[in-house]
């Protein structure tokens, strides 16, 4: 029995949800469209995997009790930014296994700006015992500290890092869904006011409602299919004992992930890398062997803005929006539709071989957890 | 206001914060608390109106504290703890050689060698991944400490105010550098005499065989040219410089002639030399320990002079005081 990616879908991102609509809400959206991408009606589904930041006091049997669905298969995610290929990566193993037949694998949260509050403040005990009454105004404040390590390491300035959101602005343009869209110039860039300098609020991921939701089955079926080739994660490679940039848990999994994958970075036809930050997409980048020579400033300068490589076609986070949770998977949605060949106006033409990365769960100074799924389009 | 603490092995002595439940390093489950009053201030920034840094604790462990609106990068700050965080301000004393106290592993011997040094557990994690053999450990060693420094203990005493002030002093005394010079420090270490010599107005350029140095420099020294690469072949065009300096650094030069020809070549005419060593007479003190001693060459003064005399240079003259002894010479014009 093999897994594919039959569905995904993602319930339309938005910064300000009307009065009265709730995290759970986003995620049903986003469920059902996923299914109705597949062409499964709900009772095909035995299996169910969510991951959300604001579904307390419920958890996941209580999301399948409200959605009607009688599982086999069931489980909830807390890793953050990094549970979307956790649960992928658990969802295609349970198939695989004969465990479920089809698993709707979902993330999502609309959170008010006091229950964003909340939840950054809390985010574990670390935070909450040492850093809470700083206030850092959550990951902000850690990731500035971060990306100056790194900007000093390897001499970059904000213009080097501002071909991030300019090149994910421009692929923005083309989403509709996206939540920002008019055009961003470097000069835009450069002026906007520091959140926590030297990152400023085009380097901050914009706090949205919204919710993502991917279909596998081991049933046969028409469309485009996708296939995860590999799926490899380390989490806590360091006990928050080193500079949170190198060596990064990415670059401990990369070549078994290549390996496993049986394919080499310059087979790629996209790569969606988890962007919270600019630094981190260039740290991803830069250990999954994406930037050649290592070559930072070519890949930014070249590969980014005048190639218009397809690093994160939907805008990423950076301009599509970070929906708590649904961080984790907004990358992975993307994908599997341009891989499925769904992705409009942005299409890349012939995209067969993607990689999708996520990372998360800021312990103390850094995050915690890795992991990174090639997936190619099946037939 | 309390004392900032940090948990301590109370088996192996590493330092974590925040609190764990089992040592990263030995599993063991028991820890102690140790009070981390100093650290080096590594990045600073400002969120919602709190001006925060990261701290390298002098234990290890790093921090990130309310930082005092004056810190700079690389300044040394007393930590404390107020309001359920820490504070980071101005006015730690220059950092002292932390003792940490050792369990039953490392094997003792290595163990006591390393903090000797000052060294501590990373350092030893840092020989047991080398995947060298015990007969290269002195070897080994002198690289970490001294020769070409790496590691955290290595970054925090060669990005230390107080680490060789004294040659630095010397050597910039004796160049006197001015707006229209162009200053090469061979063997740059944690860029403090770059960045002193910045002050002077002169363009500033240094070089380190260890990437870690290199990179510290770059900190230390915001406006110099830093540049990885070995003395023994200098990356630079003939008559680059007006001014070459090296500072505690000569004593490991396996071809001290062959590196003064280099120098030579990237001076201007007339540009001056000052190299700063150690005379035989520091063979074995604290200021040139074993095993580091008896991998390093000692120079009388009329020897040291002689070596500048055959690579070229003219006008040496060597003053020792005390045993360290400041060599001055000039390219020929």
């Amino acid at each position: 029995v093999s897994a594919v990616i039959a569905g995904a879908a993602e319930a339309r991102y938005t910064r300000h949800p009307p009065p009265g609509e709730t995290t759970e809400r986003f995620i049903a959206r986003a469920v059902v469209a996923a299914l109705d991408d597949a062409g499964l009606c709900r009772d095909a589904v035995d299996g169910f995997a969510v991951a959300s930041f604001s579904l307390a006091p419920d958890h996941a049997i209580d999301l399948a009790w409200k959605l009607g669905l009688r599982l086999r298969f069931l489980m909830e995610d807390t890793n953050g930014g990094a549970s979307g290929i956790n649960m992928l990566a658990h969802a295609v193993r349970a198939i695989e296994a004969g465990d479920a037949e089809t698993i709707v694998v979902c993330a999502g949260d609309a959170m008010s700006r006091e229950e964003f509050r909340a939840l950054v403040d809390n985010y574990n005990a670390a935070m909450r015992d040492h850093l809470a009454a700083l206030p850092t105004g959550g990951p902000n404040a850690l990731f500035a500290l971060l990306t100056q390590r790194h900007a000093r390491r390897h001499e970059l300035e904000r213009p080097d890092y501002a071909c991030v959101p300019l090149a994910q602005r421009a692929w923005a343009q083309r989403n509709p869904n996206a939540v920002y869209r008019s055009p961003l110039s470097l000069e835009e860039y450069l002026d906007a006011p520091a959140v926590a300098p030297p990152l400023t609020r085009y380097d901050c991921v914009p706090v949205v409602a919204g919710a993502d939701a991917l279909v596998l089955t081991a049933r046969e079926g028409a469309g485009a299919r996708v296939r995860a080739r590999a799926i490899r994660a380390l989490h806590n490679p360091d006990n928050q004992q080193g500079d949170g940039l190198e060596p990064s848990g990415f670059a401990s999994i990369s070549a078994e992930l290549w390996a496993a994958a049986g394919a080499r970075p310059g087979d790629l036809d996209a790569a969606f890398l988890y962007d919270d930050y600019p630094v981190m997409v260039l740290v991803q980048a830069h250990d999954l062997g994406l930037v050649a020579g290592g070559d930072l400033e070519r890949f930014l300068h070249g590969r980014l803005i005048e190639e218009r490589w397809p690093l994160n076609t939907s805008g990423g986070q950076l301009s599509a929006g970070q929906a708590g949770a649904a961080g984790g998977m907004h990358g992975l949605v993307e994908a599997v539709t341009q891989l499925r060949g769904r992705a409009g106006d942005r299409q890349v033409p012939g995209a067969g071989l993607a990689l999708v990365t996520g990372y998360g769960m800021v312990l103390h100074t850094h995050g915690a957890c890795h992991n990174a799924a090639v997936l190619e389009r099946l037939g | 206001m309390s004392d900032f603490n940090v948990n301590v092995c109370a088996r192996c002595g590493c330092a974590v914060h925040p609190p764990l439940l089992l040592c990263p390093r030995c599993a063991s489950p028991d820890w102690r608390a140790e009070t981390a009053a100093a650290g080096t201030v590594e990045e600073l920034t400002e969120a919602d109106g709190t001006r925060l840094a990261s701290v390298r604790t002098d234990l290890g462990p790093r921090v990130i504290a309310r930082a005092a609106p004056d810190l700079q990068p690389g300044d040394r700050v007393a930590l404390s703890r107020a309001g359920g965080v820490a504070v980071a301000r101005r006015g730690a004393r220059p950092r002292r050689q932390v003792q940490r106290p050792m369990g039953t592993e490392p094997p003792p011997r290595l163990a006591e060698i390393l903090r000797r040094f000052g060294l501590g557990d990373d350092d030893l994690a840092a020989w047991e991944e080398s995947g060298l053999q015990a007969d290269d450990f002195e070897d080994w060693l002198t690289d970490r400490v001294a020769r070409q420094p790496a590691g955290r203990r290595a970054r925090e005493v060669y990005g230390a105010d107080d680490i060789h002030d004294f040659a630095r002093r010397a050597i910039l005394d004796a160049l006197a550098l001015g707006p229209q010079d162009r200053l090469l420090d061979v063997g740059c270490g944690g860029g403090l005499l770059l960045r002193d010599a910045l002050a002077s107005g002169a363009t500033v350029t240094g070089l380190d065989h260890s990437e870690d140095m290199a990179r510290l420099a770059r900190e230390r020294a915001p406006g110099a040219d830093v540049v990885l690469g070995s003395a023994e072949q200098l990356p630079f065009a003939d008559a680059s410089f007006t001014a070459i300096a090296m500072s505690i650094v000569f004593f490991f030069l396996p071809d001290p002639i062959a590196v003064l020809r280099e120098c030579r070549r990237v001076l201007a005419p007339g540009g001056r030399l000052a190299v700063y060593t150690t005379s035989p007479a520091l063979r074995g003190t604290p200021a040139a320990p074993e095993p580091v001693a008896s991998r390093g060459h000692f120079y009388e003064d009329e020897e040291l002079a002689d070596l500048a005399h055959q690579a070229g240079l003219a006008g040496a003259a060597v003053v020792n005081d005390d045993g360290g002894q400041l060599l001055t010479a000039s390219a020929p014009m």
